[in-house]
């Protein structure tokens, strides 16, 4: 049934720390004042465990609680929505393999590797110990082939003539939305829609990423074209290989007419960091919409789900501005 | 009475010309160091005004820099940067070359291979990535331009001994030298003169 997993989220959404209390959070004066403001919170009674307090121990804590949230709501979740949950879920998998098949081709060591993984207790069905003891690359995507990613064997040819792993990495994700969205089929209807528009939002800002890169960092466009994830929201295929090969800032604003706060801080500002903070925008508050019209269907789960990522990211930004003294305001996703 | 002369300074005719020639060897390559000490100090002042210049600039990138590390850093992770930059090809190789500035040997950098760039890193990494490597190539000319002004103030300090050491010890003793033997030969040639004198009023003395 899936009322109880949405009455289940309605009351762990209460513990989500709410726009002023991350205005205040940004407001601290060092990571000690950080660290005391979220005594009260879901994360204080980790932090009160730290021996020093420092971004790193914190972003482990914050990593930690987001993977522990996506197990509470799959735990919750009815067997015909667990699937969908699961595949959802996986994108903490996606990450994690992503660095590790990033080490293998870079030829980094194992532990060097597995200290780059993110905390993923009960969210894998995939051994990631084997990978990353792996001794190639060659042998990585073996061992993947059993999993949902085999079809990203077929990008090795292209790591290999770019020398790069990036097809590597972003056909990953292209395996994880097609993953994604093969689940989304069992949903009704209407939750159905609402979520695709969701994950179109996410897809269409990761693309608009990738077709940047040549303007903005010279990347071969006859590569970049190969690696968008072929789900198509609001942003065509056609205009994406245009914006790939655009020339001139005018063109690309044009382009991405859509997005104007992601072209304008791509494209004006050239800063990626306020691009990401403004793709995450875009998608809280399509999800906060969502939640309002949706509040007694399944989307609330995934709106749900996209708070805590959302949550995540701004904490750990704040972790690490504070850390380093940079005024965070302008990159939180408010 | 004769002045004391070193044991290799033949008070001879020949001897003051051969030193006279020399001499203006001397002069001429006083006055050339001299020039090549006015030159030098002009190269330093430049190259000290374009290093303030450079190293302003560059601390002021190092700063940005830093700052748009952090923020990517603060927005990636520390594992997911920690990932990307541990996928940096390790081919940064320099060779340091010889180049010569007014006969000065000043070392230059020549880069053999860098990591590239292109077609690599996610968003957010790739800007960072891109910064930090303008900055390791203005860092380089930096570090060149540091290091041929210490060669030529190291230079310059040797040319001004050399003009100096010429200007006040070793022309100042060829003079002296070359007074002494002029001196000398004055000397040598009014003895000859008074020696002839008394032979000739001899000589006259006997014939009356």
């Amino acid at each position: 049934m899936p009322e109880y997993l949405i009455v289940r989220c309605h009351g762990l959404a209460t513990h989500l720390l709410p726009s002023q209390v991350i205005e205040g959070l940004a407001s601290s004066r060092n990571l000690q004042d950080f660290a005391n403001m979220l005594g009260p919170t879901d994360y204080g009674e980790r932090v009160r465990g730290l021996k020093k307090i420092d971004a790193h121990g914190l972003e482990r804590i914050f990593n930690e609680e987001l993977a522990k949230r996506y197990r509470r709501v799959i735990e919750a979740a009815p067997d015909n929505l667990k699937e969908f949950l699961k595949a959802y879920c996986r994108r903490l998998e996606v990450q994690a393999i992503s660095r590790i098949l990033r080490g293998k081709f870079s030829k980094s060591p194992p532990q060097e590797i597995k200290r780059t993984l993110p905390p993923l207790d009960g969210l894998s069905e995939i051994n990631l110990d084997k990978i990353v003891e792996a001794e190639s690359v060659e042998k990585a995507l073996e061992l993947l082939k059993p999993s949902p990613y085999k079809e990203i064997i077929g990008s090795l040819d292209l790591c290999r003539k770019y020398r790069t792993s990036l097809p590597l990495e972003l056909h990953l994700k292209r395996a994880y939305y097609t993953m994604v969205l093969d689940a989304l089929q069992s949903l009704p209807g209407d939750d159905r829609e609402r979520i695709r528009t969701l994950l179109g939002i996410e897809i269409d800002t990761a693309n608009c990423f990738t077709a940047l890169a040549p303007f903005l960092h010279g990347h071969s466009p006859e590569l970049v074209k190969q690696l968008f994830i072929p789900y198509f929201f609001k942003l065509a295929p056609s205009k994406l290989e245009e914006i790939a090969e655009a020339k001139s800032p005018h063109t690309v604003a044009k382009l991405l007419a859509t997005y104007r706060d992601l072209a304008r801080a791509l494209v004006e500002e050239r800063d990626e960091v306020l691009a990401e903070t403004v793709s995450l925008t875009i998608l809280k508050k399509e999800a906060v919409r969502q939640m309002v019209v949706s509040s007694v269907a399944f989307t609330y789960v995934v709106c749900f789900l996209i708070l805590c990522e959302v949550e995540r990211r701004n904490l750990v930004f704040l972790a690490f501005s504070l850390e380093q003294n940079l005024e965070p305001k302008n990159y939180l996703v408010m | 009475m004769a002045m004391a002369l070193g044991a290799r300074v033949k008070p001879t005719k020949g001897f003051l010309l051969q030193l006279k020639k020399r001499v203006g060897f001397i002069e001429e390559g006083y006055r050339l160091l001299e020039l090549k000490r006015d030159e030098l100090a002009n190269e330093l002042r430049a190259s000290l005004g374009e290093l303030a210049a450079k190293k302003k600039r560059l601390e002021e990138r190092v700063e940005g820099a830093l700052r748009n590390l952090g923020r990517a850093y603060a927005s990636l992770g520390s594992k997911e940067m920690r990932s990307q930059t541990g996928a940096v090809e390790k081919n940064l190789e320099i060779d340091v070359l010889p180049k010569s500035v007014m006969g000065i040997p000043v070392p230059y950098l020549k880069v053999l291979s860098e990591p590239s760039l292109v077609n690599k890193f996610g968003p957010i990494a790739r800007s960072v990535a891109r910064e930090f490597q303008e900055l390791m190539r203005e860092l380089m000319e930096v570090a060149e331009l540091e290091s041929r002004i210490e060669r030529i103030a190291d230079d310059l300090e040797k040319t001004n001994r050399k003009v100096n050491a010429l200007e006040k010890i070793v022309i100042p003793e060829y003079k002296r030298i070359i007074k002494q033997i002029e001196d000398r030969l004055d000397e040598d040639m009014l003895e000859e003169f008074i020696r002839t004198k008394f032979v000739r009023s001899i000589i006259s003395g006997r014939r009356a």
